[in-house]
């Protein structure tokens, strides 16, 4: 060898070892170290009060705004920015609110946020949104005292109070200066962090003292890392505390390093809807056909070997804690002789072909069940080609007419199964939807349950419609959806509740 | 490259082993090709179970478990006969998108070479445009805009890279249009359409063949990135991207399901490279047999 | 020198519009082929008025070649419109995300460079040494392995197993995210610069003056590198240029990988949920982007390499 790759290799050498040895140095962790969290999604718009329901992608939202009431572990709706409540006519409602609370730019909360808040939701613009769609009801507010708020209504709603747990109120006046719709991410609220920093891929987010829900930690960093193995794998490599969403088939990787996988339930029910609208001849309109592949599918094999027994078949398209939901009601088992011979008597004893447009990506091992649903299906004569879609997209085609197959995976969201009923039956709430399910008796009941003022009487025509779709169902039902999140050992304070994580609560519990 | 007539005793020596080496890589080349070739025809019958048929209770099991060469994937489907699927899958869809830019690259490359006049121009500029720009990124919006499906992947990979054949179709045309035995051919009155395919095309074989090889391996790469991506083949298609990606999920858990695919792929990849060169080896050799 | 390099560029800036008009082209149709952007604008819950309003308000109502004829009128202007999802400029959404792109591309290149020459001209000087032999063929099967799956093992080793780097995440502080994804970007062109370079070597030293070289006695590592290497160089700097072009242009999967907010992860995320304007952009900038880099490299290259300074472009 002559001497100069020796020389090279010898630099080589030298330089690795610097490396190496600069990377195991690690910084001490303090009090203001932040908590990092991984994340699947950070949206680009974050920091608009009005997008988004679910957790993780509206976890930043929960840390900088309050909503005007909030719900306990049980299902019962809870004080927040609104301390009482009462129904003064079936459209009409009395909110009082809680005294002393600013926002994080000084502005006092007063009845004066929630009537600009409606005023935003009417818009065109605030229609358009989530929040605004979700709670499409309300119609104004009128100011009553400072603390006193009258809510109109366009339609009777005796759950108000519930569905204002998503309601997110930013400050007000500050609110008007913003220039829309770029600048609504920059909306302040009154909630225990504010947005301190927005890089690509991480927010940070920084203790507001003055809050009424006290953070316990400094500063938390959200940091984007769209793959789910990815997450856990920045969990291993220390670089995250805590990571939402992952496979629980993880747990024993993450057990090693000092963590836990825990199950968190969301208050979604996935199904795999049925698109009995799509053709006129499509063996879809047989309820018996519906229920022959409900039969079909083992879905306890499923949440027990894939979801780690964290759920259970789903008996109706409502959840424990859900209004209205049915304890008595019992899914449908699997039975695959039943099935065939459901298939047979609906005249269909050789099977037919489908396709089933699913979003993967969105839950960790949705390719897996999906697959693992389709050959079920197959045992019964049922061929089924599956499409994979983007999350995003999905809702485009549904809502654009152009979803192009006969099942689809969609999932019932929020704790007022109501809301999803519009989506699937003819009784909608927007025409321009394509209406995928519609059974004459059903959609009755359904009016008949919307138009109810009374809770009780409510409450039982929402449990005989749960029963009525059991029998005629109106898609594939799966279960009560969880995520897996993965907890540092020596994190405290996670307790998930529904759709709303405590991240006020979440504290590093130093050596 | 200097003239073989004047190298010395050292340098003769050294192209004898040079000539040796290249029709062993030859031969190695065409006897993995044939070994891929072989699995990929009559690979079911070497399957030791249904590809797609699961068993959620046996998940994950390691190299030789319970009868399963190579294990079982997080669906308890057997990864062996999932390999040997997934041989079909891939070859089929890096074949027939190849055969696509086999047949508009060729097709364009004679029409240029043909015609030196306008439609060579045109030709050459269009090709100079598909090549500008990147195939992944016209691969990934073609895919996610037009819809998943296998039919699409295929299409898609197929009409994005023929520039290259183009080329190459063109550059050895052009001078066997200026050769004698073409020229004479087309005096006496040898239709077109007969110049090209009697005359020409029979001389592009051999460069055919070479970048036919390469390119190949190029299309595998290309489309289990696509699938990583999560825009290949359909779900449920066990192709080697699809396996990989599905894979990629449980590499916490079981990390030998990736090694699996990875394997097969660059094996597969490799062969076709090897292939490639050894040919170009051989008929960069016999060219210069011939040449005067 | 300024007629001639006017005479260079121009050809180039016409095939570059060229290009650019078709690719804007095609583009519109395809993108109008997927999906309404009224959808994406008007939201989920949007009613049919909402939607008329929006059509109206953004000009979807009229007919297609007309609603085409002015995004071309905008695109000449640079202006791509907001994207349907923050309601950010678009293009200034990419050219937010181009910077950490251009960094990784750059560090990516730099480090394939400085391992591949001096390892080329290793492996081309001897290459028929048996340990050189076994290199050579560890560089083959690294060239025919994707890229993505030994981002993987990287992840698994160096993050996971060893803990020495972070497996995820970008920073501009902090240069520990940096180096992994760098490692697994350069192995996308690393081991085709290394092959290319110890073929040129190889076959430079067989060359008569290095011959001459060596009858007068000079020692063999001075030929090698003074005199074998850089020629065999020149032709590898072509190589580089495609390299560096593709490097820009394809570095969505590792991107994706260690979550680094460059261009072609944005393209990713544009793409699947139909931001038109920001995929119009992003396009667009690459198209120019890596057109930009290979009439450089071809100037470098001409100037480099005086055979070709006088022969057309």
């Amino acid at each position: 060898m002559n001497p100069r790759p020796r020389l090279t290799l010898a630099a080589v050498t030298l330089l690795l070892l610097g490396v190496t040895s600069a990377c195991t140095e690690k910084p001490p962790v303090g009090r203001d170290t932040p908590i990092r969290i991984a994340v699947p999604v950070i949206p680009p718009a974050i920091g608009n009060p009005y997008q988004g329901i679910t957790i993780p992608s509206t976890l930043a939202l929960q840390a900088v705004f309050d909503t005007v009431t909030s719900m306990d572990a049980s299902g019962q709706v809870v004080p927040a920015l609104a301390l009482s409540w009462e129904q003064e006519s079936p459209t009409e409602w009395l909110f009082r609110l809680r005294p002393g609370v600013r926002f994080s730019n000084g502005e006092p909360f007063t009845a004066e946020a929630l009537v600009e808040s409606a005023r935003h939701m009417a818009t065109l613009r605030g229609r358009g949104e989530t929040i605004g769609s979700t709670l499409a009801q309300i119609e104004s507010v009128e100011q009553v005292d400072a603390l006193t708020a009258r809510i109109r209504l366009s339609e009777p709603d005796p759950l108000l109070p519930l569905h204002a747990s998503i309601w997110r109120i930013p400050a007000p006046a500050h609110w008007r200066t913003l220039k829309l719709p770029a600048g609504a991410r920059n909306a302040l609220g009154s909630g225990p962090f504010v947005l301190a920093g927005r890089e690509e891929g991480r927010l940070v987010l920084e203790a507001n003292t003055q809050a009424w829900r006290r953070p316990a930690a400094a500063r938390l960093e959200l940091l984007m890392i769209p793959d789910a193995t990815a997450r856990v794998q920045a969990f291993l490599s220390g670089a995250v505390d805590m990571a939402m969403v992952v496979s629980p088939d993880t747990t024993a990787a993450v057990a090693r390093a000092g963590g836990r996988v825990v199950a968190r339930l969301t208050p979604q029910v996935d199904l795999l809807a049925f698109r009995t609208e799509r053709r006129a001849a499509t063996p879809l309109k047989d309820p018996r056909v519906r229920r022959a592949m409900t039969l079909a599918v083992d879905r306890a094999l499923l949440t027990r070997y894939v979801l780690g027994g964290a759920t259970g078949p789903a008996s109706q398209l409502s959840f424990p804690g859900a209004f209205g939901y049915d304890p008595a009601l019992a899914p449908l088992p699997h039975d695959p002789a039943a099935a065939r011979r459901l298939m047979a008597e609906a005249g269909y004893p050789e099977g037919f072909a489908l396709t089933m447009m699913v979003t993967t990506g969105e839950v960790v091992g949705d390719t897996l069940y999906y697959q693992q649903i389709a050959s079920d299906l197959k045992k019964i004569g049922i061929d089924v080609e599956i499409r994979g879609r983007p999350p995003a997209r999905q809702m485009q085609d549904i809502f654009s007419g152009k979803l192009d197959v006969d099942l689809f995976s969609w999932n019932t969201r929020g704790t007022d199964p109501l809301n999803d009923y519009r989506h699937r039956s003819c009784l909608k709430s927007s025409p321009s939807r394509q209406p995928f399910h519609c059974d004459p008796v059903l959609t009755r009941q359904l009016h008949a349950a919307m138009v109810e003022s009374d809770l009780g009487r409510r409450q039982a025509l929402y449990a005989a419609i749960a029963r009525y779709e059991r029998d005629h169902p109106p898609g594939l039902m799966l279960w009560q959806r969880p995520d897996f999140d993965v907890v540092a050992a020596n994190l405290d304070g996670y307790a998930p509740v529904q759709d709303m994580l405590h991240l006020e609560r979440l504290a590093r519990r130093l050596p | 490259m200097r003239p073989v007539a004047q190298a010395s005793g050292v340098s003769r020596l050294w192209d004898a082993a040079r000539r040796a080496l290249s029709v062993a890589e030859l031969a190695l080349g065409i006897a993995l090709f044939l070994l891929v070739l072989l699995l990929a025809l009559f690979g079911v019958a070497l399957q030791t179970h249904d590809p797609m048929a699961s068993d959620l209770m046996r998940r994950f099991l390691p190299f030789g478990a319970e009868g399963h060469l190579l294990g079982t994937d997080h669906m308890g489907r057997d990864m062996w006969s999932r390999m040997l699927a997934g041989l079909q899958w891939s070859m089929a869809c890096a074949f027939t998108a190849n055969v696509i830019n086999l047949f508009i690259g060729a097709t364009l490359g004679l029409l240029a070479a043909e015609r030196p006049g306008w439609t060579r121009n045109v030709v050459r500029q269009v090709a100079d445009i598909f090549q500008a720009f990147p195939s992944l990124v016209a691969a990934i919006v073609v895919v996610v805009v037009i819809g998943d499906g296998f039919v699409t992947l295929v299409l898609t990979l197929g009409f994005l890279s023929w520039p290259i054949f183009m080329r190459v179709v063109y550059a050895e045309a052009s001078s066997l249009y200026s050769r004698d035995f073409v020229k004479a051919a087309r005096l006496a009155g040898v239709s077109r359409l007969a110049v090209m395919f009697g005359h020409v095309l029979p001389g592009l074989r051999a460069s055919l063949l070479v970048i036919f090889a390469l390119h190949f391996a190029a299309l595998l790469i290309a489309e289990s990135a696509l699938s990583f991506l999560g825009i290949g083949a359909p779900l449920g298609v066990p192709t080697w991207g699809n396996s990989l990606a599905e894979s990629r999920q449980y590499v916490l858990v079981a990390p030998q399901l990736l090694l699996v695919p990875a394997g097969a792929i660059i094996f597969t990849v490799i062969t076709m490279n090897v292939l490639g060169d050894g040919l170009a080896a051989y008929s960069r050799r016999r060219g210069r047999g011939i040449e005067p | 020198m300024g007629e001639r390099l006017l005479r260079a560029v121009l050809p180039q800036l016409g095939k570059l519009l060229v290009l650019l008009f078709t690719i804007s082209t095609l583009l519109f149709f395809l993108l109008r082929q997927a999906g309404d952007p009224a959808y994406v604008l008007a939201g989920v819950g949007a009613t049919p008025e909402q939607l008329a309003a929006i059509r109206l308000q953004y000009g979807l109502d009229r007919p297609l070649f007309g609603q085409y004829l002015s995004y071309l009128g905008n695109v000449l202007r640079f202006d791509f419109g907001a994207s349907l999802i923050t309601g950010d400029s678009a293009l200034g959404t990419v050219m937010q995300r181009f910077p950490q792109t251009l960094q990784l591309a750059s560090m990516a290149m730099f480090l394939s460079i400085v391992v591949s020459i001096p390892l080329g001209a290793w492996l081309g000087a001897r290459p028929e040494r048996a340990g050189r032999r076994l290199v050579s063929g560890i560089v083959f099967v690294l060239q025919g392995a994707p890229g993505f799956v030994l981002a993987l093992l990287f992840i698994q080793l160096l993050a996971i197993q060893l803990m020495w780097l972070p497996s995820v995440g970008y920073s501009a502080s902090d240069w520990k995210t940096w180096v992994l994804p760098t490692l697994s970007l350069a192995t996308f062109s690393a081991p085709s610069l290394t092959r290319i370079v110890a073929a040129n070597v190889t076959e430079a030293l067989r060359e008569d003056y290095i011959r001459t070289g060596r009858a007068y006695g000079a020692p063999f590592h001075t030929l090698l590198w003074r005199h074998a290497l850089p020629n065999a160089l020149l032709g590898a700097s072509a190589l580089i240029g495609v390299q560096f072009a593709g490097l820009l242009s394809g570095s969505a999967i590792i991107e994706s990988i260690y979550s680094w907010p460059g261009m072609g992860s944005l393209l990713l995320e544009a793409v699947q949920t139909l931001d038109f304007p920001v995929v119009q952009a992003e396009v667009f900038v690459i198209a120019i982007l890596v057109f930009g880099v290979n009439v450089l490299m071809d100037f470098t290259f001409r100037r480099l390499d005086p055979r070709l300074a006088d022969a057309p472009a």
